[in-house]
């Protein structure tokens, strides 16, 4: 079979996905050292929030998406061993990227610094809005292409679905649940608002939008954790400890990961306790899907040493393969991810929300998630990607073990140091923590450690994009047959392999957790604020 | 096509002891942490997470909130006095308001234009709290020491966000 159709459209997505990451790391890199206190770098505040809403939005959205989509059609394409419709194919990626151009426009001319976030009435240019549409809809069109071509693999094969397809799969539902929250907040409230200063209800819109705020945290690690599962074994010789365990943990992100937004509400006013109650619950159910990954790959690990017949309780530990990128950086991904979880458990908590909401606590937390276990992932599995993809040996193999490790000293350090300031109230989103003299001295100190660790995770960054760019551009001809990557398991399928019914299940737990609170907010009446730019 | 494959044997294959006693960890850690942070404001009923909100018109709450700032900016507020607070692009409408230590005071938020964040930090304090258009949000709070604490706006409400706080003397 020939996938030089869906070879180019990963090609065309990945190296997208590549320059989005260079031009948001640099944003990072300027608002870490505005940051710090004295450093010889300071943006005015409108640069500042330009900055912050560029990278928000190029690194959350636009590079994780991109990358992901990259992804998709190379697993599914290889591992189902189809080929995917070519219109529907282009078509989505040229609305995807004709979406983003309009957004980084209106962000670039600085008339839309409302932040990734862009809660209203602040008011940004049509543009700005109207480029998220589009580029949803790209989405959206993608998704359709992926599960046409998998209906069409489903009827003919009837067989199990392998594990790296059920978690695209799993991705794409979890998108396809949650962004018709967003598309709701930005077709019904914001373009209105913004082509026609209409007012917007605040906690109405807030509603929406964390309808699929929080979804999209999964949307962005399912696919590094479908990749933890495909490399770990390869990576160690063995199988899966489990072929089940990971479906059981992709189902029960299907059912639990959407119906829990309004935990990033709880200190909003006009919202019952007993929703707030409810959702809280129902995030924790989210956390057992994360321990039975974790359980799934350190088995896998364990199990490949014991197989190889060690004998010690953790030497498997010690042999595992640490001077490989891969597995190096999944490990440290896998490290950071833990510590990201057990903050995430505190962020979530109905009653301790209140004193981490809003400050560099949470700014430490999503770096060690999805700026660490999604980009550190999504970075070593490009070592991979680029000889299979686009047939280009990777030029500076020596790198490749580097980048990983001072990602991780970086984030470490980055890390650390905001969740501590976090909890001595240090604010995220300002350009200034100074606060005229009344920062206390060690919000000053935190932020000039924040700054070295910011800086190593820079370096480590520019590396990666150095180090791949070039060997796209110039590395020499690999002739490598993707599909052997994958294995051809041909088993007959279970419960698990029904994702009709899960979806079912899930629209059912999602119709229960927010018709309350939307009645609530409906019944109130509403009171539109009028728009303002910020 | 059935939902649901049949027959049942196909479809269903034992889980192994070690992924059953993992399952059954997983699950009761989640049932752990969900039953300890729920029932703190059950056990406690200052632990509650406020959520009562009011309607409310901007233009008279902007009065109340002014009046009340000139009565009592950088004085005592008495107990049983209530407190209105309005948010506005880039300041508090109270620059500094003094408080007794240990008292109950009931507090009333609100914004006249954009989202805005209270934090109240302080004396190992950190607490955070919406500040929205279109809603009134009441709560009480009672401060433990005296002090002085500052409150800064931590929602992102414009290029002056940065620059938009008040203080909180709490006084024995
Ligand atoms: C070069 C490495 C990076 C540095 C130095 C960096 C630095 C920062 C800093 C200092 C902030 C906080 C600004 C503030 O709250 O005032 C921030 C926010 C953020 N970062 Fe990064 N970052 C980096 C990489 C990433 C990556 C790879 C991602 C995601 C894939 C990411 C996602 C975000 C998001 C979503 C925010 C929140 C924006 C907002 O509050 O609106 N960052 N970053
Ligand atoms: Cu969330
Ligand atoms: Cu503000």
């Amino acid at each position: 079979m020939n996938f030089k159709l869906e070879d180019r459209f990963s090609k065309i997505a990945i190296v997208f996905a590549f320059t989005v990451l260079a031009i948001g790391g640099m944003f990072g890199l300027l608002q870490l050292l505005t940051r710090t206190p004295y450093s010889p770098i300071q943006l005015s505040p409108d640069q500042y929030y330009l900055s912050l809403t560029a990278h928000g939005v190029l690194l959350a959205i636009v590079w994780t998406a991109f990358f992901i989509m990259g992804l998709a059609v190379f697993v599914i394409s290889r591992e189902l061993n189809i080929n995917l419709n070519k219109y529907l194919l282009q078509g989505s990626l040229i609305l995807s990227i004709v979406g983003v151009i309009m957004t980084t426009a209106a962000i670039l001319s600085g008339t839309s610094n409302v932040l990734y976030t862009f809660y209203p009435p602040m008011n940004a240019s049509a543009l700005f809005y109207l480029g998220l549409t589009i580029l949803i809809l790209g989405t959206w069109i993608f998704a359709a292409t992926i599960f046409l071509a998998f209906i069409r693999w489903k009827k003919a094969t009837k067989s199990a679905i392998p594990i790296a397809t059920f978690g695209v799969l799993t991705t794409l539902i979890i998108w396809l649940e949650a962004t018709p929250g967003v598309a709701i907040e930005v077709i019904k409230d914001l373009i209105p608002m913004s082509l026609f200063n209409t007012p917007v209800d605040v906690l109405e819109a807030r509603t929406y939008f964390w309808y699929f705020g929080h979804p999209l945290v999964y949307f962005w690690l399912l696919p590094a954790i479908t990749l933890w599962y495909f490399f770990i074994p390869r990576l160690l010789n063995t199988k899966l400890y489990s072929e089940r365990l990971p479906k059981v943990a992709f189902i029960l992100f299907i059912l639990f990961s959407t119906p829990v937004g309004i935990h990033h509400q709880f200190v909003d006013p006009g919202i019952a306790n007993q929703y707030k109650f409810l959702q809280s619950v129902l995030t924790y159910l989210v956390t057992i899907p994360s321990f039975l990954t974790a359980f799934t790959l350190l088995a896998t690990m364990e199990k490949s040493y014991r197989e190889r017949g060690g004998k010690s309780l953790f030497g498997w530990i010690k042999e595992l393969p640490w001077r490989d990128s891969v597995f190096a950086g999944i490990a440290f991904s896998m490290i950071l991810f833990a510590f990201g979880g057990i903050g995430g458990i505190i962020n979530a908590s109905y009653t301790l929300n209140a004193l981490v909401h809003n400050t560099t606590w949470i700014v430490g937390h999503f770096h060690l998630t999805v700026a660490t276990a999604v980009t550190l992932t999504f970075m070593v599995s490009s070592y991979v990607l680029i000889p299979a993809i686009f047939n280009k040996a990777i030029i500076f193999k020596k790198l490749t073990v580097l980048q990983p490790y001072l990602w991780f000293i970086g984030m470490t350090i980055f890390s650390t140091a905001f969740h501590i300031a976090g909890l001595y109230g240090m604010p995220r989103r300002t350009a200034d923590i100074l606060y005229g003299g009344l920062a206390p001295s060690i919000w000053i100190e935190l932020a000039q450690i924040a700054a070295i660790g910011g800086v190593i995770l820079w370096v480590s960054g520019v590396i990666f994009i150095f180090n791949s760019g070039t060997s796209i551009l110039k590395g020499a001809h690999v002739a490598m047959d993707a599909g052997s990557l994958f294995e051809k398991v041909n088993e007959k399928e279970t419960i698990l392999d029904r994702i009709s019914v899960w979806v079912i299940l899930a629209i059912i737990i999602i119709i229960l957790a927010y018709v309350f609170p939307f009645l609530q907010i409906y019944s109130r009446g509403l009171s539109p604020a009028p728009p303002l730019p910020p | 096509m059935p939902l649901i494959p049949k027959p049942v044997e196909e479809w269903y294959k034992e889980f192994s002891k070690q992924e059953k006693i993992w399952i059954a960890i997983a699950l009761a850690v989640a049932i752990i942490l969900a039953a300890t942070t729920l029932s703190w404001p059950l056990i406690d009923p200052k632990h509650e997470v406020p959520s009562s909100a009011r309607e409310f018109n901007p233009t008279a709450y902007k009065e109340i909130a002014n009046n009340f700032s000139s009565i009592y900016n950088g004085k005592l507020v008495p107990p049983n006095t209530d407190i209105y607070i309005a948010a506005q692009q880039y300041f508090w409408s109270i620059s500094t308001l003094v408080l007794k230590k240990g008292v109950d005071y009931r507090f009333h938020l609100g914004s006249l234009d954009v989202i805005h964040g209270f934090t109240i930090v302080g004396n190992g304090t950190v607490y955070s709290i919406m500040v929205m258009p279109g809603m009134e949000y009441v709560f009480t709070m009672n401060f433990k020491n005296a002090g002085t604490y500052y409150v800064i706006c931590s929602e992102y409400c414009g290029y002056g966000h940065g620059s938009m706080r008040m203080v909180i003397e709490v006084v024995a």
